[in-house]
């Protein structure tokens, strides 16, 4: 037992390291955990940031940019800037939970259908591949439909669509560990095999978690301004997604408020882009760490 | 796969919280009278498999049941007359994000490490983090709003353009643009990314090392040997790809006015119009199943070594 | 059968020269000198053995010969192919020296060979791709190749992966003849084949050889294979030309200490002698180094080898070594 958690102190350890080490070769790496970093510091800090506390109408509404509102103002006067601070609050944590749940979900039926094979994984299986095959949007929009708008819809919904592959992914993860350990375990042990079992599929599946991590937090948090737009979101608790969608329905485009319009497609797309360098970043890191490619 | 997207179709209203009826009905009340003949008219009082197996026959004939919201027209005449535009952009902005993936990857890939490579990865990689509807609302602000270069909405202009043959056309152009031009943008950047993936180790192949000692040219060695071999993973990719695309399509349409499916499969969300939703969600299903029966068949022809075995 | 040889000249000039020919990589730490002051030459319609440890400069040689050497450079130097002063042409001009004077053969792995066209395509491009002729004619010269390799010419549309790695090879040495060059290079044709299959390569490159008069440069780690297939045999080590000679007189008295090591490590089943192992290990070709590059590893070394680079002596007719031991014939 000791020696089990220095061994996984050490390697954790090393990782940061080598980490440390990536960030510095690759700019682009570098670049992705700031603005990560500075986009959670304001969401976090929004009430000390934000110039205008939420839905404090300050101004008039469609005013363009000035002093007294960096951003200018919406439809009903507010701060397009404050409202953005505020609104990544709600980006970030429903990307955040609806990429947890993907983890769960996924990690869940990945462990259960490789580990137990049989009818289990049989059905498992069916079920992961059809939806897997079937179109993502229009699967959301049609159980949205039917469960109505609001947050908790679209998390339920990303999650849904989003498990399979990396369900899929982990379970082959488990079946090639499975080959490989259980087989000399089995000849040696006989019993505590299911333990070796346990102790290596852990560092395998972490790998998998972690490079998808990222990617699924993006997938969520673009997904959610999709549907956020398209008026599946909570009014009450905008989203970058929501300010979009009230600026189109609200008429930015007519009054020309291109302030209203940029900035949150702006933040979504920086914060997606730091996603993906990062996520390139932490492939390399693996490959080169496990020895794969 | 087919029937796995009928079973979806059936299945999930049923699952989903709330009775078709009370989704019909708008959650009014209705006298009990009223309440059993609906029951009767959607069948619900048969048993779930009676109503899955009609729900089949039905679909086989074409027949997806009436709109609500465009009462009484059925939901196969709205989804036809929306489909072809769909296809349109749908179909156009797929050649274009291939011709222009497949260019820029090869390019990318032939002077990989250089700095063309990287503003072309850098650049294409920024386009593809945008989301894609914002894309769209951008260049519909400059190019529809501000320039006025393409038409507000709409497939054509209503009331017909004079002119002739020609004229029409270039007006269902000019309509059709942008959503072209978001749909592209949106999607070619993977074409391009996996393709110089791809390319960037076969380039490193011996069969690539004789192509030179051979004397070929350049472009004959790019296009001929090294894209050939790194063809295959992008076209595994085109089906994923081609489905979305499809959910693009929806907020393309939306943003854009274009009278397509996406179009429809939003509007009916918003007015829960339940059977024109999962008529829309059908086709949109079997478009994508169709795909992946041409990726399969595509791949076949380019590698010879799947032929053979 | 058709004999192309040299026609510039008389006998008396080499198909092929290369003088003092440098090649270096540069990375961002180090220079690496995997082809330090190569000089040696080839007759027209012989064959050149080239031998020596991975890492000796064999390979980068024959990518220097032929201009396709990626990520380093020829810094010195000079190659005269018939006349043609390879290095200083226009990599246009080059272009067409490629396949027409000086075609290619690599290893005898899976790759030479593009696996989504057929055999008979690539031939025919690489005919299409210097003469004008209609493709039918391509093809039918490419099936004459195939028969001329032993080749059933209705494999022509077979793909690669349809042919055994024998006749891939051979496939690959009838795309070499397609236009009739006058030197091919082999770089390590023969390795991962199976012993029979080597014999058969190496029977063809030979019969290419006599009857067709096509000067080969035969590269290999395997100095038993050369034996059989060369005329003459070049010994490499660190960059450098440590020994050449003619095939015969230099299995039968190897002069150079590496290559009495080199032989001494290859079971004999005549001499019933132990085998020997080289001690010690290649050494590094970013670092220079005054003297003799086998020095630290030679056996018989001296002051002088440490400290001065040998220079190349010939020690009886035909016969040249790099080695302050040995003596300059009169």
């Amino acid at each position: 037992m000791q020696a089990a958690t220095t061994t996984i102190n050490l390697r954790r350890r090393g990782r940061v390291a080598a980490w440390w080490r990536v960030m510095r070769q690759r700019p682009s790496a570098f670049f992705g955990v700031v603005v990560i970093a500075v986009f959670v510091i304001t969401a976090v800090f929004a009430p000390w940031v934000a110039p205008y506390p939420p839905n404090d109408r300050s101004g008039t509404p469609f005013e363009s940019p000035s002093r007294a509102h960096l951003l200018g103002t919406n439809d009903i006067g507010e701060d397009v800037l404050s409202d953005l601070i505020y609104a990544s609050r709600v980006s970030i944590l429903v990307g955040v939970v609806a990429a947890a749940f993907i983890t769960i979900a996924g990690l869940l039926i990945g462990i259960l259908a490789g580990y137990f094979r049989g009818a289990l994984d049989e059905v498992l299986m069916r079920v992961t591949d059809v939806i897997i095959a079937l179109p993502r949007l229009p699967l959301m929009l049609v159980m949205a439909a039917y469960l109505g708008a609001g947050t908790g819809t679209i998390i339920f919904v990303i999650a849904v669509v989003g498990w399979p592959s990396l369900a899929r992914q982990v379970r082959s993860q488990v079946l090639s560990v499975r080959e490989s350990t259980f087989v000399e375990a089995a000849r040696a042990t006989g019993a505590g095999s299911g333990r070796i079992m346990v102790r290596s599929i852990l560092p395998a599946i972490a790998g998998i978690v972690i490079a998808n991590g990222v990617m699924e937090i993006m997938f969520a948090i673009l997904t959610e301004a999709g549907l956020s737009f398209l008026g599946l979101g909570d009014p009450t608790h905008q989203s970058w997604g929501v300010m979009l969608y009230f600026a189109q329905a609200q008429g930015a485009f007519l009054r020309g408020a291109w302030w209203w319009i940029f900035p949150p497609g702006v933040c979504i797309a920086l914060f997606c882009l730091a996603c993906n360098f990062i996520g390139t970043s932490i492939n390399d890191l693996f490959g080169l760490r496990l020895g794969r490619r | 796969m087919f029937f796995s997207a009928l079973i979806v179709n059936f299945a999930i209203p049923r699952l989903m919280p709330g009775s078709p009826v009370a989704a019909f009905t708008g959650g009014s009340k209705l006298t009990e009278e009223a309440r059993a003949a609906m029951i009767v008219r959607f069948g619900l009082d048969s048993s779930t498999w009676d109503q899955f197996w009609r729900y089949i026959s039905r679909v086989f004939h074409g027949d997806f049941g009436v709109s609500f919201y465009y009462f009484p027209k059925s939901v196969s005449s709205v989804i036809a007359a929306a489909l072809p535009w769909t296809l349109l952009v749908l179909l156009t902005s797929l050649v274009l994000q291939v011709i222009i993936g497949y260019s820029l990857g090869a390019t990318s890939a032939w002077k990989a490490g250089k700095k063309t490579d990287s503003v072309l990865q850098t650049v294409s990689l920024t386009i593809l983090s945008a989301p894609l509807f914002w894309v769209a609302m951008v260049l519909f602000y400059v190019f529809s709003f501000k320039l006025g270069w393409f038409p507000y909405g709409g497939a054509y202009t209503p009331g017909g353009v004079d002119g002739g043959w020609l004229a029409k056309v270039g007006d269902i152009a000019r309509h059709a643009a942008l959503p072209i031009i978001s749909l592209t943008l949106a999607q070619y950047a993977t074409y391009q990314l996996i393709l110089r993936n791809t390319m960037v180790t076969t380039l490193k192949k011996n069969y690539i090392l004789v192509a030179e000692a051979k004397g070929l040219s350049e472009s004959q060695i790019k296009h001929r040997h090294a894209a050939r071999n790194a063809l295959l993973p992008v076209v595994t990719f085109f089906g994923l790809s081609l489905a979305v695309s499809v959910g693009g399509s929806v907020y393309i349409e939306t943003v854009f006015s274009y009278p397509g499916v996406g179009k429809l499969i939003f509007d009916s969300v918003l007015a829960r119009d339940y059977p024109l939703l999962q008529g829309c969600f059908f086709v949109f299903a079997v478009v994508v199943i169709i795909a992946s029966i041409a990726v399969d068949i595509a791949y076949m022809y380019l590698d010879p070594r799947i032929r053979s075995t | 059968m058709t004999c192309s040889g040299s026609d510039s000249g008389g006998a008396d000039m080499p198909l092929l020269v290369v003088d003092t020919l440098r090649a270096y990589y540069r990375t961002s730490g180090a220079t690496v000198r995997a082809v330090d002051g190569v000089t040696f030459s080839v007759e027209a319609g012989q064959s050149l053995g080239v031998a020596g440890e991975s890492g000796c400069g064999k390979s980068t040689l024959a990518l220097s010969l032929m201009r396709l050497l990626k990520g380093g450079e020829v810094v010195a130097g000079s190659i005269n192919l018939d006349g043609l002063s390879l290095l200083e042409m226009s990599a246009k001009d080059f272009n067409r020296v490629r396949w027409e004077k000086l075609a290619f053969v690599p290893q005898a792995a899976m790759d030479g060979l593009d696996p989504v066209y057929s055999i008979g395509d690539q031939i025919v491009e690489a005919i299409l791709a210097h003469r004008k002729m209609s493709k039918a004619d391509a093809w039918k010269r490419a099936e004459t190749l195939l028969q001329q390799v032993d080749i059933n010419p209705a494999r022509a549309r077979d793909y690669p992966h349809q042919l055994s790695g024998g006749m891939r090879q051979r496939a690959m040495i009838a795309m070499a003849l397609a236009l009739d060059p006058q030197m091919i290079i082999a770089d390590e044709p023969t390795t991962a084949l199976d012993v029979i299959t080597q014999a058969q390569v190496l029977k063809l490159l030979r019969r290419i050889q006599r009857e067709l008069g096509i000067a080969i440069i035969f590269i290999s780690h395997d100095l038993s294979t050369l034996a059989q297939a060369c005329d003459r045999v070049m010994i490499m080590y660190a960059g450098k030309v440590v020994e050449m000679a003619d095939a015969a007189a230099l299995f039968a008295e190897p002069v150079h200490p590496y290559t009495r090591a080199l032989l001494l490590s290859f079971p004999d089943i005549d001499r019933k002698m132990p085998t020997r192992a080289l001690r010690g290990a290649p050494p590094d070709l970013s670092q220079a180094f005054a003297g003799c590059r086998f020095s630290p590893r030679c056996p018989e070394a001296t002051e002088q080898c440490l400290q001065e680079e040998p220079q190349m002596m010939t020690v009886s007719p035909g016969h040249e070594v790099s080695c302050h031991l040995q003596r300059q014939a009169p």
